[in-house]
């Protein structure tokens, strides 16, 4: 899976997504990268989401490695903070799962958009799964 | 600096209204005034969120200036978001206590219930972080994942949280002035309509149209502003260093405390910004009243009732008072006011020293209030 784009400071904070300046101390901040495997620190799901979403909406806010948070979509079953979950970005969007191949191309069949972009979002998603625990690795910076 | 006084204060009944907001911010304007027995003044500080967007005025501080009759007194507007009441009144403290302005007239209102929930929750979500907003995070969504965390970290459950909604209704029927004014049962909390999980429909508080205004002065009367803090946080929920603490409360209270020389323990009553019933668990702590993970004990055991040693909320809170966005920051301290000159009827409370507390956005913008009688 693509590692996640993110930035990092000299005092040790990391944004995801990249920000151009550190939002703790005002520093310029260096690209990097972030592996794509978290733990829930919370998460909700939302009944009445604006316009544009569907409901239920689950948002769960993940930590990743180095302390980075971050926000994703993903389904109902499996919210539990403290949850080891999987990052997969999707057109934009990323998505959190602890889900199994079927549940996954039924969570994307269910996003918005054209049939065909379903179709290929579902056939990308499964083709780039990796099987079993994801591989070891901290931050890597970009340029690797 | 010099000491700056409250001379008078005003609100309107919130709720449902069918007036203007610049109707609605004149009658608490002219009631100030009437309380206060002033009628000049040298500025005026005008709180109001979003009116561009609610009721589509611009320029704002200059129509209400005009509409109430003073168009040749300087008028200016500040905004913190939802805190902006509170904004507004920091704001004119500032400007009395340097001495700049002798007397200032501060007034705060939003009117949103003519707008459809989807739309109020639409302008009210532009406080959010872009990022999170564009994964459909609204205001409850992030309060929901605040309190969900707040739960885990403490064992705090469900009929707890419902617990502040069963006060703040209670105090809420005592007050002429509140939105709601009937009680609700721990049942009918628990079993309302799930708005974003474990946040239920009566867990969060209501759309609202209402004004509130305040006359400053640098002239000795009753109630003084002992001191004021104001604290900052990032309003994106993922570069928060703890989900279950508001650092921007903590800095806002440190300030105040400082400036007021007072403790947590000097506080006899306070009105605090529960937008969403943990809130206030969340905020009592971080004022310094109960320790981290203690604030719903203390509610359970009745200590921050009406009658208990540190009634939080006697108004009805912005639960059951209502919450018109740029008016409550005020209209909060508009209550402790009352509190403190014995003017608050059948809420009364015995209190010399009071302290508001206004949330901007996902507590990302907050003040902290420190009133005394003189």
């Amino acid at each position: 899976m693509d590692p996640i784009p993110a930035s990092k400071c000299h005092c040790g904070k990391i944004s995801a997504p990249p920000a151009p300046f550190c939002p703790s101390c005002g520093k310029p901040m260096e690209e990097c990268l972030l592996p794509t495997y978290g733990r829930i620190l919370s998460y909700t799901v939302l009944y009445s989401p604006p316009e544009g979403f569907s409901s239920p909406l689950s948002i769960a806010l993940v930590e990743l490695e180095g302390r980075a948070k971050f926000l994703c979509h993903g389904e109902e079953k499996g919210l539990k903070i403290g949850r080891r979950v999987a990052i997969e970005r999707l057109d934009e969007i990323y998505y959190f799962s602890t889900l199994s191949l079927r549940e996954r191309a039924e969570l994307f069949w269910r996003r918005r958009g054209e049939t065909q972009q379903k179709l290929k979002a579902i056939i990308r998603s499964l083709s780039r799964r990796v099987r079993g625990s994801p591989p070891p690795g901290g931050i890597r910076a970009a340029s690797q | 600096m010099a000491e700056v006084y409250i001379a008078g204060v005003g609100m309107t009944k919130f709720g449902r209204s069918e007036r203007s907001l610049l109707n609605l911010m004149a009658e608490a304007a002219r009631t100030a005034l009437t309380h206060a027995g002033i009628y000049e003044f040298d500025a005026i500080y005008l709180g109001a969120m979003n009116p561009e967007e609610f009721v589509g005025d611009g320029c704002f501080a200059a129509l209400f200036a005009d509409y109430l009759g003073y168009a040749y007194v300087p008028s200016l507007r500040v905004e913190t978001g939802t805190s902006s009441g509170a904004a507004a009144f920091f704001a004119a403290w500032t400007a009395v206590a340097s001495g700049h302005y002798r007397r200032v007239l501060v007034v705060a209102g939003e009117k949103m219930t003519h707008l459809s929930t989807p739309r109020v929750a639409e302008i009210l979500s532009r406080m959010i972080d872009p990022y999170e907003r564009s994964y459909g995070a609204t205001m409850p969504a992030l309060a929901a994942m605040v309190t969900r965390a707040y739960m885990e970290e403490h064992g705090v459950g469900p009929k707890e949280l419902a617990l502040v909604a069963v006060k703040n209704h209670h105090n809420g029927t005592l007050n002429p002035y509140a939105h709601f004014q009937q009680e609700v049962s721990l049942e009918e909390v628990m079993e309302s309509r799930m708005i974003a999980d474990p946040l239920r429909l009566y867990h969060c508080c209501p759309i609202s149209d209402g004004a509130a205004a305040a006359l400053l002065t640098a002239e000795e009367q009753p109630v003084k502003v002992a001191g004021m803090g104001h604290g900052t946080d990032h309003p994106a929920l993922r570069h928060r260093d703890s989900l279950t603490s508001f650092r921007a409360t903590v800095a806002a209270a440190q300030r105040a405390y400082k400036m007021a020389d007072k403790r947590p323990g000097d506080i006899q009553v306070a009105e605090v910004h529960d937008a969403f019933a943990p809130f206030e668990i969340i905020s009592t702590e971080d004022l310094g009243f109960f320790p981290p993970g203690k604030g719903a004990r203390a509610l359970v055991k009745g200590r921050t009732a009406l009658d208990g040693d540190l009634p939080i909320n006697p108004s009805g809170g912005l639960k059951a008072r209502g919450h018109p966005v740029g008016a409550t920051g005020l209209a909060q301290i508009v209550e402790i006011v009352w509190q403190l000159k014995g003017e608050a009827e059948k809420r009364q409370v015995e209190a010399r020293v009071g302290l508001s507390h206004s949330i901007g956005g996902l507590a990302s913008n907050n003040w902290v209030t420190i009133l005394e009688r003189v």
